[in-house]
């Protein structure tokens, strides 16, 4: 188990909107890629900073998680480029690919950086740009992080996955289709707070457009969300509104060293625990179907690190790609026992303001997944809430001491967990 | 009783011979499929090949309904949707697939525990030669109907 041979703060997050800036949009103006984005999220976590520090003198390497840039964009030697857009050449910058968790992966990678003494500054960010392929191609892009030999020729994709995981926690635990439904909805209720999410909307909101578009009446949004064709079945028993977003995005944070983060800022937040697990990269050849094995190494891996237990975190920010593995992911952490996580979001536990709020950023069902960013985003989320900066009413009431991120590749070939700490 | 290696290749060569071949460990007794030229229990390089039995127990599934290319090229849609599950054979080891022989409409009638065997089915696939000329070749598709 590793341990951090000195301390780790993060002193500054930045995000782009998440969206959908597609090339196939019929506003020029909407129509981004990965570069612009990345430099967005650069003015935004310019914006954050509480000092000036001149980030080009003082950061000495770029660690950036992305997925597939080579086949969503035809680019690929992406670390140098993206460095460049913000003033790193000739400093090193490396890309890390771990599929869903690239972004977790690079975060990771930055604290080990630091906290070894290799550097004392580095900037850990993700980006990813996914929406200038066909519906078609993007499935296909995402089926490569899945076992191309044994999984995906016999008819693997990603909800599919997903979904054999949600019928062998039906089958084994409970887990019911209304407690997958109650996690979309909480992390619209969520999203909608949040001005960077690519759909900052309710469930209910997006009813009411539906109805105002003319496509049918529901009398609530348990009706909207059984209709099969508002909300229509992917992979059952996960619909359409089980399935996070396809989404273009880039996020990127600072971590430094404890005498340097006075430059920075009074108030940084330090990174008291990194964990990582690895799996079997196809779902059939684990013994258990229903939870992962990787998370749960993280977990451990972070928890002994941090001398700290699943009660001590009071915001989390899990990998809800799919509805069933935000259940999933809970229990994996250990925020609740095995077989209960369902039943807490029934009972409302993991709402804002609750006992114990998941994803109050929307998570990647409402602010969007792009792949490779998605674990940096996470970060940016858990860093706010614990400084208190979350926008609006997303900030939780009693401002959190501690926070954690659970970031998935994969159907859980890897995961990384992190512990945030003001 | 053969001499191929212990390569993706050969298990996908064995295949199109409708044969389910994993490989034995002569050190340690473990069965891998598909086979590996390094034993997943002790990682020495003992080897053997030996024909799986495919049946088992159905262990998870799904009815996709937006699915892979591959599968939409063989005709299945939205509205037709395919099963894809994974299998515990009762030989030890695991494989996932298509399974065949139920009621994709109906996925409640889908048992998790019922008994399904392999089944070989014969089909095509697109190939790309070194020149680049796209062709079709014969393939055999692994999947599972109920036993």
């Amino acid at each position: 188990m590793g341990k951090l041979a000195r301390e780790v703060a993060l002193v500054s997050v930045g995000m782009c909107k998440f969206g959908n800036y597609s090339k196939y949009s019929r506003s020029p103006e909407n129509i981004k890629s990965s570069r612009d984005l990345w430099m967005e999220a650069y003015l935004d976590l310019v914006e954050h900073m509480e000092r000036t520090v001149n980030i080009q003198e003082e950061v000495e390497a770029l660690f950036l998680g992305n997925f597939s840039s080579d086949l969503f964009e035809q680019q690929g030697h992406l670390a140098p480029l993206m460095a460049e857009l913000i003033g790193l050449n000739p400093k090193p910058a490396m890309r890390v690919e771990n599929a869903c968790v690239s972004g977790g992966t690079a975060f990771r990678l930055g604290v080990l950086a630091v906290a070894s003494g290799f550097y004392d500054t580095v900037i850990s960010g993700g980006v990813e740009k996914m929406t200038d392929l066909t519906t078609a191609g993007v499935t296909d892009t995402l089926a490569a992080a899945a076992d191309g030999v044994y999984e995906y020729p016999y008819g693997a994709t990603f909800p599919g996955l997903y979904a054999n995981i949600a019928t062998a926690n039906m089958k084994e635990y409970g887990v019911t289709t209304r407690q997958l439904k109650m996690v979309a909805i909480k992390n619209h209720n969520n999203g909608k707070l949040n001005p960077k999410a690519q759909m900052p909307l309710t469930i209910e909101d997006m009813m009411n457009k539906n109805i105002q578009k003319g496509r049918g009446n529901w009398k609530d949004v348990w009706e909207f969300l059984d209709d099969n064709k508002a909300n229509p079945m992917i992979a059952y028993p996960l619909r359409l509104n089980d399935c996070s977003l396809v989404t273009d995005g880039a996020a990127m944070t600072i971590l430094t060293t404890k005498e340097n983060a006075k430059k920075y800022t009074d108030t940084p937040i330090w990174v008291i625990g990194s964990g990582q697990g690895s799996d079997t990269l196809a779902l059939h050849d684990r013994p258990d179907r229903t939870h992962l094995r990787a998370a749960q190494h993280a977990a451990k891996e972070a928890f002994q690190m941090a001398k700290l237990e699943p009660k001590d975190i009071q915001v989390a920010e899990v990998h809800d790609c799919f509805t069933i593995a935000e259940i999933v992911a809970m229990e994996d952490i250990g925020i609740f026992k095995l077989g209960e996580g369902g039943k807490a979001v029934e009972e409302g536990l993991t709402e804002l303001n609750s006992q114990m709020p998941i994803n109050t950023s929307g998570g990647l069902k409402s602010k969007g997944h792009p792949i490779g960013a998605s674990g940096i985003g996470q970060i940016v989320e858990v860093f706010k809430q614990l400084r208190g900066e979350a926008e609006g009413a997303r900030q939780l009431k009693d401002i959190p001491e501690r926070g954690l991120c659970h970031n998935v590749g994969g159907s859980g070939g890897s995961c990384t967990i992190h512990i945030l700490k003001r | 009783m053969s001499e191929k290696p212990y390569t993706v290749q050969s298990y996908v060569d064995f295949l199109n011979e409708k044969k389910l071949m994993g490989s034995k460990c002569k050190e340690c007794g473990n069965i891998d499929l598909p086979p590996r030229l390094v034993c997943s229990k002790c990682f020495k390089s003992k080897p053997e090949w030996v024909e799986i039995d495919g049946k088992g127990k159905l262990a998870t599934f799904t009815t996709i309904h937006i699915g892979s290319s591959l599968m939409n090229a063989k005709g299945y849609s939205q509205e037709k949707p395919y099963c894809f599950g994974t299998v515990d054979l009762d030989s030890g080891v695991s494989l996932a697939g298509h399974i065949k022989g139920v009621n994709e409409l109906d996925p409640d009638s889908i048992q998790i525990g019922m008994r399904v065997k392999v089944e070989f089915e014969d089909g095509t696939e697109i190939f790309i030669d070194r020149k680049g000329k796209e062709g079709e070749r014969p393939k055999v598709f692994l999947s599972f109907v109920p036993e």
